[in-house]
């Protein structure tokens, strides 16, 4: 991995769509629900409100499992060229929250995603760092982005329960 | 306050209770079929057990005397939904509207095919 700057997460994608398509499924409620989240999540937008200082309040559903919650706090909107918000874990109420699965998880992400036209379609480049983060939460994202960190640790067991889960 | 996927995740984090989850993965079984393969005494086996039974991760039978032990997989999904990386979360995401993206162009077209 790239120790130059492990604490900055950069990913591209090409979309073979105009920017104008792709800039409505961001920026409306029941097209965002429809892709965005942790896969296996089903998640349910409970606000959103595209608009600097509003807030994209979502529920995340896994079979058999409690619910969690999410939030984008937007800071800036340009359409349709660019999006800057804050993502964390949330509660119920829309309020900031621990992730479920660490204490040392930044509480909040600062993410800015850029659109530009291609000759196919419409590049999408996303940029996320922690925001306000103490050290440990600092090194914490730094395995977050490094691909397979928790998954690793727990060794080969996870690949082993795959199958058993699908089948499950 | 412990969350459950707290515990979830201590539970995993001992190698002596992944493989006794990877063995459960393949069926049910006694707390006795267990130790086999461990060179640790029954009572000590007995303790991981309910490490994972708290953290919901195995249940036990009522009836019979052996009390098998079971896989309970509805907490261990949700754990492997969390064990992907910031860049696995954001990588499936953009996959997916990739493909919503792609569904609602063919539904486009079809509707001006149909002259609306």
């Amino acid at each position: 991995m790239a120790a130059s700057n492990a604490r900055v997460f950069e990913v591209t994608r090409q979309l073979q769509h105009p920017r104008a398509t792709v800039w409505k499924a961001w920026s409306e409620r029941d097209r965002m629900e429809k892709w965005w989240g942790p896969k296996g999540c089903k998640v349910r937008a409970l606000r959103f409100e595209f608009r600097p200082g509003g807030f994209f309040h979502y529920s995340m559903e896994t079979p058999g499992a409690s619910p969690m919650w999410g939030r984008f706090n937007f800071l800036e909107i340009s359409a349709p060229a660019r999006i800057v918000w804050l993502n964390s874990f949330a509660n119920q109420d829309c309020g900031m929250a621990r992730a479920p699965f660490s204490d040392k998880c930044p509480l909040e992400i600062l993410n800015v995603v850029t659109f530009s036209d291609t000759a196919e379609g419409t590049t999408q480049f996303l940029r996320a760092e922690p925001f306000g983060a103490s050290e440990d939460e600092m090194k914490f994202f730094e395995d977050l982005c490094s691909s397979g960190n928790l998954a690793q640790g727990f060794g080969g067991t996870f690949d082993q329960l795959t199958d058993h889960l699908n089948g499950a | 306050m412990k969350t459950n996927l707290d515990r979830v995740f201590s539970a995993l984090a001992d190698p002596t209770r992944r493989r006794i989850v990877a063995r459960l993965a393949r069926g049910e079984t006694t707390v006795m079929d267990l130790a086999a393969p461990f060179k640790l005494a029954q009572p000590t086996i007995s303790k991981h057990i309910k490490v994972l039974e708290r953290a919901g991760l195995v249940s036990r039978g009522r009836a019979a005397q052996t009390r098998p032990c079971r896989l309970e997989p509805a907490p261990l999904r949700a754990a492997m939904e969390w064990t992907g990386s910031y860049r696995r979360l954001w990588e499936d995401s953009f996959d997916r509207l990739g493909v919503f993206l792609d569904s609602n162009a063919q539904a486009q077209k079809k509707e001006n095919r149909s002259g609306r």
